[in-house]
């Protein structure tokens, strides 16, 4: 017999009116478990669709000349050149205080060049970098393994009648059509990619870039913060952000977030009510019993800790049911508000804990009074029999 | 010196419209092993003496000494932990905790202590032994009659070895030939060396005790 032995004996002769307050402080926490899981959901959707979309940040040089463009962006020309971007501003930017949200950097060397007697963008790109930055690249035939193989746009493919397997002539090197990308409706549509090195070679601007493009995770930092620091690492290049639909959508999240913030804070508080109100009702219920126990010399603190132990006992089990229950609300509630499906429900310790501990100080913090209130009954009064 | 001395017991209640005075200025003294009867009329106080004595109810004024130690000097935590080593309430409605066992009731003084659960559980069933519901441990209260719950009330009020054991009215709630098992239960334990102090209003009980005091409108009268 200790004193957790009274709570819990007590407990199991409340019973329905133990499980009524479980149940209160179960609505309370699967209801922020839910809006946690769903909100960490939809951020993940975010994140992937960042993906999807490609480079968010553009570095180019700094030049006052303007001669070509590509992807709607201003693109130093070939003869005009004021600063240079080379092979080493890429990798500066890997050292930028938020290079953690940084995912994936793609520079790039743009020269015109005759192919078949047409002018021709001749894009020199680090293959693997840009097929992860452009998700949406279908390729018929293969990516070039090797520097003599290229990859065509699907406009170029049609104009110059070419096909995969064909050989082509760039600046009088002769190159091999490894693929063709399926219409993109963008400029890629019209250009020819070659090996990153290979073109600087080539074009005989070894280490030299025209462009890098840059895709960042920005959904949980400001992509104005990115280019400040990016802009700092390379002081003579020009760093722009590429507004993106995801804007919105990163803004529609933040709101989600703040309505989740309001929805718990007002259950989290009637449960906090609930609980109060069951554990002075319990405590008014129990004045003779607890009269018992001062008589029997406990104190006042031994009185607190059993009411508190019950509190303590019920909202941890209100904690783990809240976790369980709020996981499979947010199983039915993420999909109305994500179409990605790609997140999972598994069991996520630290989200588990945190839903005890948080029907825990709720339940703890809501009998704080009644079990002060319970320890400081007079015995006497308590009892009625002396 | 004595076990117990009440000086000068003083004891005001805020009534409803004017103060009531339960105890008006009680002075006694108790000995070790003596089996005092407390007599008098509804309202004469004896109620308010017993608590008193048992560090339950801050005199308004007056004090009392139990072996050697200023009771209400003490701060409020500490008397708890002297009615739990000095006194055994024995309650004239028995005051069994309904959702315990009749073995967890008798156990619930010592659910502060440090002992194992098996040591209380031993001492609990020891002395339901001695009080004959050695058989009944696992009944809830209100599964046993009058008689045996008022002993599991006893049982209780004794597992901590107590010295002295206050009953108040502990035959009220009993038929006769029931209070009359209660009250020989109250003689053997005073032969065994408690001592206990009695409040009644049954004139039969009276004489089991050695000593009688009668109290009358908040005062030991003659």
């Amino acid at each position: 017999m200790k004193l957790r032995n009274i709570a819990i004996s007590n407990l199991r002769r409340r019973k329905s009116k133990m499980i009524l307050l479980v149940l209160g402080l179960v609505i309370a926490v699967s209801t922020v478990v839910m809006l946690i899981v769903t909100s960490t959901a939809m951020n993940a959707d975010i994140a992937a669709k960042l993906d999807e979309f490609g480079a968010n940040i553009l570095v180019v040089p700094q030049s006052e000349d303007l001669s070509l463009t590509y992807r709607g962006m201003s693109v130093s020309g070939v003869s005009v050149d004021v600063k240079r971007l080379s092979e080493d501003d890429a990798i500066q930017i890997r050292t930028i205080k938020n290079s953690d949200n940084i995912k994936i950097i793609a520079p790039k060397l743009i020269q015109a060049a005759k192919v078949s007697r047409r002018d021709v963008l001749v894009v020199g790109v680090d293959f693997p970098q840009e097929l992860q930055l452009k998700k949406w690249w279908r390729i018929l035939g293969e990516t070039p393994s090797s520097k003599n193989e290229a990859l065509i746009g699907a406009e170029l493919r049609e104009k110059l009648q070419l096909a995969v397997g064909q050989p082509i002539e760039i600046k009088g090197e002769a190159f091999v059509i490894s693929g063709v990308l399926e219409p993109t409706g963008s400029q890629d549509d019209a250009c020819v990619f070659i090996d990153l090195e290979k073109a600087q070679q080539l074009f005989g601007k070894p280490d030299e870039l025209s462009l890098i493009e840059v895709a960042a995770r920005c959904y949980d930092c400001p992509i104005e913060e990115i280019v400040r620091q990016t802009s700092e690492k390379l002081p003579g290049a020009k760093v722009m952000a590429i507004r993106q639909t995801i804007e919105s959508q990163m803004e529609a999240m933040h709101r989600f977030e703040h309505f989740s913030y309001g929805i718990s804070g007002v259950v989290l508080l009637v449960a906090a009510l609930i609980v109060m109100t069951y554990m002075t009702a319990s405590v008014n219920e129990r004045t003779r019993e607890i009269g018992i126990f001062r008589a029997i010399g406990f104190r006042q603190s031994h009185i607190m800790t059993v009411i508190l132990t019950e509190a303590l006992l019920t909202s941890s089990l209100a904690g783990v049911v809240g976790y369980f229950v709020g996981l499979a609300t947010a199983k039915l509630v993420a999909p109305l508000l994500i179409n990605d499906g790609g997140w999972s429900l598994e069991l996520n310790y630290p989200l588990l804990a945190f839903s005890v501990g948080l029907a825990v100080s709720v339940g703890l913090a809501s009998s704080i009074y009644p079990a002060f209130k319970a320890s400081r009954l007079d015995p006497t009064v308590a009892l009625r029999a002396l | 010196m004595s076990l117990i001395i009440a000086e000068d017991l003083q004891k005001e209640y805020n009534g409803s419209a004017e103060r009531v005075a339960a105890l008006r200025g009680v002075s006694l003294e108790i000995e070790q092993g003596e089996f005092v009867a407390v007599i008098g009329p509804s309202g004469s106080g004896k109620s308010t003496l017993l608590s008193v004595i048992g560090a339950l109810n801050h005199p308004t004024r007056g004090r009392v000494v139990v072996d050697g130690i200023d009771i209400y000097a003490l701060p409020a935590e500490r008397r708890a932990d002297f009615r739990r080593e000095y006194i055994g309430f024995v309650f004239q409605s028995f005051q069994l905790v309904p959702y315990l066992t009749v073995v967890e009731n008798v156990m619930v003084p010592l659910a502060v202590s440090d002992a194992s659960s098996a040591q209380k559980k031993a001492m609990a069933m020891s002395i339901l032994e001695s009080v004959g519901l050695g058989n009944k441990s696992n009944r809830l209260p209100d599964e046993l009659s009058g008689g045996e719950q008022e002993r599991v009330a006893i049982a209780r009020a004794l597992v901590n070895h107590p010295p002295i054991i206050l009953a108040d009215e502990p035959t009220g709630n009993l038929d006769s030939a029931t209070g009359e098992g209660i009250m020989a239960l109250l003689l053997a334990l005073n032969e065994a060396g408690h001592t206990i102090i009695m409040v009644t209003h049954n004139q039969e009980n009276v004489r089991y005790a050695r000593r009688t005091i009668r109290m009358r409108d908040g005062r030991v009268g003659a």
